[in-house]
């Protein structure tokens, strides 16, 4: 506990109370650049020996990139010198390309293909919403399945073989 | 989870930049608080504070980590801004007009909720109590300002000052005294709810 001074007369303000009156009160507070300004004051400040200067994180990456580009071109040089590694790597090369080229027709094929799917499946619902398309499908249904069967009747008749059988 | 002050001042050490600026930033308004309130002057209070975290930065292989890292820091704060009211460029006391008004006197209200008056008056109350303790000398300002800004305890303040207990007790006790006279003389009552 804090003493007074018995020769001073008593203080009219509190310890508890001053605290909780500051905290009413915003306390100062510094620029909002300063801890960028202070940062840069840190970096330029001479060091004592044997102290790591800072670096920053961005410093540091660039660093690591720089080596693994390094070590990676390297590596190549070498590999490229020796003629069975110069020519699996050429092989790997075209092989890359070729399948590359494939990947990209066979992707743009699909998406071609499901283009036409899509439109037609759109076509095929805007008729069905209507009673003269609902009836026009309806009609081509069932000539379709008429014709599939007439065909297959053709094609498997019991007890003589098809033309195609007799063709082939 | 947030790092530590040790953790901190580790990485620093170890070159991390952004653990040093953690630092910074974690105690820009002690540290700045301190000095401006010691030098009353808020652009010199920033060199200042900037100088600090220079020197901080400079002696931090000699920080002890059984030490409180903010009582090191605001050590380091401490002799800065005495050093520079020694050189004797800042004016230590440059008193306010007073406002003897008499007839004006409010008493500092404890609500919870704060309305736009409750607001107002903080505001207000923000800035007297700011001119009482500009009439204070540096040394009842600094220890005011560590006591009841900072909430440290008397030995805290007697490690960061480097002053016995009885001068920081009394400097406190007549910091108190002076304070409730000027914010009396501002028209503010020095009674407290």
């Amino acid at each position: 506990m804090e003493r007074e001074d018995p020769l001073d007369p008593p203080s009219p303000l509190a310890d508890e109370p001053l605290v909780s009156l500051f905290k009413r009160t915003a306390a100062p507070s510094p620029p909002a650049d300063f801890v960028r300004r202070t940062m840069h004051a840190v970096r330029r400040a001479p060091l004592p020996a044997g102290r790591k200067p800072l670096r920053s994180p961005l410093a540091s990456l660039l660093g690591w990139a720089a080596v693994i580009a390094g070590v990676s071109l390297s590596a190549l040089m070498v590999v490229l010198t020796h003629p069975i590694f110069a020519s699996s790597v050429a092989a790997l090369f075209s092989f890359g390309v070729g399948y590359g080229v494939w990947l990209m027709q066979f992707t743009s094929t699909a998406l071609a293909l499901l283009d036409v799917l899509a439109t037609t499946g759109l076509a095929v619902a805007r008729a069905a919403a209507t009673r003269e398309g609902t009836t026009g499908l309806l009609v081509m249904a069932v000539v379709c399945v008429l014709s599939l069967s007439a065909l297959h009747r053709l094609l498997i008749s019991d007890g003589e073989g098809s033309q195609w059988q007799e063709l082939s | 989870m947030p790092a530590t002050d040790v953790e901190l001042v580790r990485g620093a050490l170890d070159g991390t930049e952004s653990a040093f600026r953690e630092i910074v930033q974690r105690y820009q308004r002690p540290i700045y608080g301190l000095i401006v309130r010691m030098v009353r002057d808020p652009a010199r209070a920033e060199e200042l504070a900037q100088d600090t975290f220079v020197k901080a930065f400079r002696a931090l292989h000699t920080y002890d980590v059984q030490r409180k890292f903010s009582a090191w820091l605001l050590t380091i704060a401490h002799h800065v801004a005495i050093d520079e009211l020694r050189k004797g460029s800042l004016a230590t006391e440059p008193l306010e007009e007073r406002t003897d008004e008499g007839v004006r006197t409010r008493e500092f209200a404890d609500t919870a909720a704060p309305t736009p008056a409750l607001v107002a008056e903080r505001a207000e109350l923000g800035v007297v109590l700011q001119k009482a303790i500009g009439r204070l000398r540096p040394e009842y300002r600094e220890v005011v300002s560590l006591r009841y800004e900072r909430e440290l305890d008397y030995d805290e303040i007697v490690e960061i000052t480097g002053l016995p207990m009885g001068t920081v007790k009394s400097s406190l006790h007549r910091a108190r005294k002076e304070l409730a006279e000027h914010l009396e003389s501002m028209g503010w009552s020095a009674k407290t709810h």
